[in-house]
């Protein structure tokens, strides 16, 4: 295991000390010996102070990730009482931490106001299994005994053989929109075959695509004057979509022929053959229908832009799409992936980096940040379609690793390839696009493209 | 030298049998399966590739 950690309880002592590894390499963040002399964090810098929340880091993240990266790798926030790792290696360390170390029992993705307010003296309770606390927060072995329940449509063998269907889906949706001329490649071309795929995935009709992805982006988008939202902001407004297909299903008699839902439905509790309530199914649906949704038409819209922005990338990759693009849509993943970081509680004692982590501090690890680490890419500011990509961490690592990995890189794959298989001549209106720069997620929401010439047209 | 697998957290991303396609595999369910008990020196490199190259963290390699 590389992300080794170690029972350090830290009766009396602060977080304050002076001698911590300054790690900088590729090596075992914990094995590393730890450099004398130099500060490392934070924690023992009162002149460097930085708020990931604040509208200013928001709207302008990397200068931030990098000085991070470079000056402060293990960063510590006392107004979050949370450690902030952005160097790749870190946060690769960190999310392989397993054993219920480190766990999402307060979200991963919680408010500022919330981490504020909380502030722990120790482990917090682990998240109730009776009901069946939303997935992401459960601890082993209740969180993978759901996500087992509910996965079998997402591995890659099953994912596989969605291929077909995906591409029909975006050649007819193309089609509408290539007469249209111009569109929001984002939202009208990838999000709509996006949130078709998942309307299928969950027994839903087809013709609830456009009022589900409606509202999901509703949801995500982030307003700079307002409050940022967590993740629980998802829970509520959906359970209006979720509870009745699990409804549906059960009323079918879930045969297994929708196994995103019929699995939870058929899961019995190991110890009582208790089965799990509508609400309680909605907990652990919610986070794969946000996901499916949300992050691969922001990768699908940019990569396509980064990809037309340089012409000799672009005609590099048409040379051999079968070949090449799915080596493309690796960079696009890395390049535009727009989760930016995920939180984890501490629930015991421990040392991440040298440095000593009490039960109940908390963890982030940004992980876009990791993404553009100068130590594991080179050049990691440029779009380089075919640059060796030794470790992808994008999709986060661990327990928590997405569960929908293998359906969006066929997603983005194929809506990749249809798009490059028919148009000929386009132009990406930036003056009129829309970032989202939320906390949760950073992408191009609204990406209009004026598409001039294409396959077939009269 | 064994491979410890934890099937709980097996997603079967497959990555372990594209690192090592002589020791694991993927079974009916498409969790990981081994292909024998014992790893001889002539794979340990393999089977240590395979280790890291899980995302799940669910392959452990003992002595």
């Amino acid at each position: 295991m590389t992300g080794r950690h170690t029972s350090a309880p830290l009766a009396g002592s602060t977080l304050t000390h002076k001698d911590g590894g300054v790690h900088g390499g590729r090596s075992d963040v914990a094995s590393r010996p730890p450099v004398k002399g130099r500060m490392m964090s934070a924690a023992t810098d009162s002149t460097f102070e930085v708020d990931l929340f604040s509208p200013e880091v928001l709207a302008n993240p990397q200068p931030v990730y990098k000085k991070l990266r470079d000056e402060h790798p293990v960063y510590y926030s006392r107004e979050y009482d949370t450690f902030f790792f952005s160097r790749f290696e870190d946060v690769w360390n960190v999310l392989r931490i397993g054993d219920n170390a480190l766990l999402a029992t307060e979200d991963n993705l919680p408010t500022p106001e919330y981490l504020r307010k909380h502030r722990n003296t120790g482990a917090p309770p682990l998240a109730s299994t009776n009901p069946m606390a939303p997935g992401p927060k459960l601890h082993s072995p209740w969180y993978e005994r759901m996500r087992n329940a509910h996965i079998a449509p997402l591995r890659p063998r099953a994912v596989a053989g969605l291929k077909d269907f995906v591409r029909e889906l975006a050649n007819e949706r193309l089609s509408e929109l290539l007469v249209r001329g111009k569109f929001n490649l984002t939202m009208d071309y990838a999000g709509f075959v996006g949130v078709c795929v998942i309307c299928s995935l969950f027994g839903l009709p087809r013709t609830r695509a456009l009022e589900i992805m409606e509202k999901v982006n509703e949801l995500t988008r982030h307003d700079p004057k307002k409050k940022l939202a967590g993740s629980a902001v998802f829970f509520e407004p959906l359970m209006a979509d979720i509870i009745p297909a699990i409804r549906a299903r059960r009323a079918a008699g879930a045969d297994g022929s929708v196994p995103l839902v019929d699995g939870l439905i058929n899961y019995r509790v190991e110890s009582d053959q208790r089965a799990l309530s509508d609400e309680e199914i909605c907990n652990q649906l919610v986070c794969p229908m946000v996901g499916g949704i949300e992050s691969m038409p922001k990768v699908t819209a940019q990569g396509l832009m980064e990809l037309w922005r340089r012409p000799e990338q672009l005609a590099a990759v048409l040379a051999d799409p079968q070949r090449n693009v799915p080596i493309a849509v690796q960079e696009m993943i890395r390049f535009g992936a727009p989760a930016q970081f995920t939180f984890r509680t501490a629930h015991r004692d421990l040392t991440i980096a040298d440095h000593p982590i009490r039960a109940g501090q908390r963890v982030c690890c940004l992980l876009h940040s990791a993404s553009r680490d100068e130590r594991e890419f080179e050049n990691p500011d440029e779009f380089i379609w075919n640059r060796p990509i030794r470790r992808v961490i994008s999709f986060g690592l661990g327990q928590h690793h997405c569960i929908g990995k293998h359906l969006a890189t066929l997603e983005v794959t194929t809506l990749v390839e249809t798009f490059l298989s028919r148009v000929k001549s386009c132009e990406f209106v930036m003056e009129e696009a829309t970032m989202n720069a939320g906390a949760m997620q950073r992408g191009w929401i609204n990406l209009p493209v004026v598409v001039h010439d294409y396959v077939g047209k009269s | 030298m064994k491979v410890i697998v934890n099937r709980l957290l097996c997603d079967g991303n497959a990555n372990c049998t594209e690192e090592a396609p002589e020791i694991f595999a993927l079974d009916d369910e498409d969790k990981v399966t081994l292909l024998r008990e014992e790893i001889g020196e002539d794979l340990r490199a393999k089977a240590e590739a395979a280790v890291r190259a899980c995302p799940k963290n669910a392959l452990k390699l003992v002595e």
